[in-house]
């Protein structure tokens, strides 16, 4: 009995041809259905078929002047989207345990020009606790992972993210007085993957933060733990590593891979 | 009703968690799957199966519902030209922060506007909503700088004949009028939309332009028509300004 076509990709979903869509440079010239065939190892005619399945569901385009294909705008702007909404729903459970393992507050924020915004906060249930942060936002130079925001800038747009003139002056006596001091704390973030905060944001206080990045490996924002400095100074180690584990959590569901 | 392949009929449930989870953030129950692709559950099941073992699907522990997998989000990294969209960032920021508005870059796509990187006002927290956001191309100034880069004949088969689509208090009625306002926004360099979508935003865009001389997409800024108009002429100098500095760096790439 002659097999269908269809008959011997039944077990698989096409994978293979996304990647190789993926995989496709522009210099190795248009990436046509047969060409795709010939690198995937598929049946031509199956390979045209299918391809046109793929326009057609909006996962693939074909450029209309050369007719080639490439995976386009309107999968990355939905993967942006999902990214975006992901970032509350994943993050926000993923704060909840952290607040209860440190027994501290937990945020997730994000850099907005040269403010930190908190997108999303978790308090334990202890008597000296944060108050709440949603929606608020701080200078950069004075969030708990104010740093850590930071570490993707380049000093020309450190500047321009900061304005001129010295930093906004806290209550914290080893808070960062100027430019200089702002980018060393960001060298050490950028060093260690994580930064710690202590007297810095305001006096008393003191916050470990952790970078989450996006599919795109964009710094999509922070995870934060901050509390009475003596506390989390104590319990620094456990707080790192809890804080690091969060953030690659939230960092692997929004796609980003080391 | 199209008649489509097995590996199409395996990516049409990836299409539609996709589309589900970019709109409402959730993922999605197999009878939910089912339902969205008019097919039985314990088909939907099996190729959900499949799926999540190529990880183009994930499931929640909790919920067990299905969401986007994490090797589509993998491909997506390499989707559009995200080396447009990496270095366009900063200079979005730095517009954005001059002018104190919304900064959007779009792109033509299936004869629409799509948002594909947008940075928030001053009083906005997230973008949801704004990447991913198809406008008309005929009464939008990001429309119009992209259609200003075009031969006036691909312009007619792009926006078809008059009357055009309903559009805000001051959009072009008829292809004449639009044809116009191409012609202003091509001698210009830069086109300015006010009301033309919604009766009280003004935008104003210009085109990055590629090395060869086609336009790759369109810098707009907008806000409301009140806090715009006294800043008209600044905001116009910063667009301009961010379109050629990102224009620029297409010649070296």
């Amino acid at each position: 009995m002659p097999t269908h076509p269809d008959a011997v990709d039944a077990s698989s979903s096409g994978l293979d041809l996304l990647v190789a869509m993926a995989d496709h440079a522009p210099a190795d010239g248009p990436l046509t259905s047969s060409r795709l065939a010939a690198l995937t190892g598929r049946d031509r005619g199956l390979v045209a078929r299918v391809v046109d399945d793929l326009v057609e569901l909006g996962l693939v385009e074909r450029d209309l002047s050369d007719r080639s294909l490439h995976l386009g705008w309107g999968l990355y702007t939905a993967v942006a989207q999902v990214v975006e909404r992901r970032i509350i729903t994943r993050g926000q459970p993923l704060l909840d345990q952290l607040a209860l393992a440190c027994g501290e507050s937990a945020y997730l924020v994000r850099r907005r020009g040269g403010q930190s915004v908190t997108l999303a906060e978790a308090m334990p249930h202890v008597s000296v606790r944060g108050v709440s942060w949603l929606g608020r936002s701080v200078p950069v130079t004075r969030g708990d992972a104010g740093p850590v925001l930071a570490m993707d800038l380049s000093s020309a747009e450190l500047r321009d993210v900061l304005g001129p003139g010295p930093l906004p002056a806290t209550s914290g006596a080893r808070a960062p007085r100027t430019r200089e001091a702002f980018e060393r704390e960001i060298a050490t973030a950028r060093a260690n993957g994580v930064c710690l905060l202590v007297e810095q944001t305001e006096a008393g206080v003191a916050s470990v933060g952790a970078p989450v990045r996006d599919f795109r490996s964009r710094l999509a924002g922070a995870i934060v733990v901050v509390g009475p400095s003596d506390r989390v100074e104590s319990k620094s180690a456990p707080i790192i590593a809890a804080v690091r584990a969060a953030a690659s959590q939230l960092s692997t569901d929004l796609g980003w891979r080391t | 009703m199209t008649a489509y392949t097995n590996i199409g009929r395996r990516l049409e449930l990836v299409a539609g968690l996709l589309d589900h989870e970019a709109t409402t953030g959730r993922g999605m129950g197999v009878v939910s799957v089912a339902a969205r692709v008019e097919r039985e559950k314990s088909q939907i099941s099996r190729g959900l199966a499949a799926l999540a073992n190529e990880g183009l699907v994930g499931r929640d522990s909790d919920s067990l519902e299905f969401s986007v997998g994490p090797a589509l989000l993998v491909l997506a990294a390499q989707a559009g030209e995200p080396e447009l969209v990496r270095s366009a960032l900063p200079v979005l920021e730095r517009l954005g922060a001059v002018t104190g508005e919304r900064v959007d870059l779009a792109v033509l796509h299936d004869r629409q506007v799509l948002t594909i990187e947008s940075i928030a006002s001053s009083s906005t927290v997230q973008s949801v909503g704004w990447v991913g956001r198809r406008t008309p191309v005929h009464c939008t100034a990001a429309g119009r700088v992209l259609l200003a880069a075009m031969p006036t004949s691909e312009v007619s088969a792009l926006v078809g004949p008059s009357p055009l689509p309903p559009s805000g208090p001051n959009g072009p009625r008829s292809r004449a009028e639009l044809m116009r306002r191409i012609d202003t926004a091509r001698r210009d360099g830069w086109a300015l939309a006010d009301g033309e979508l919604d009766g009280d935003v003004m935008a104003i865009a210009a085109p990055i332009v590629g090395a060869d001389g086609g336009a790759i997409a369109a810098v707009m800024v907008s806000g409301p028509t009140f806090r715009m108009r006294s800043t008209v002429d600044a905001v116009v100098l910063a667009v301009r300004r961010a379109a050629n500095d990102l224009s620029a760096r297409q010649d070296g790439v």
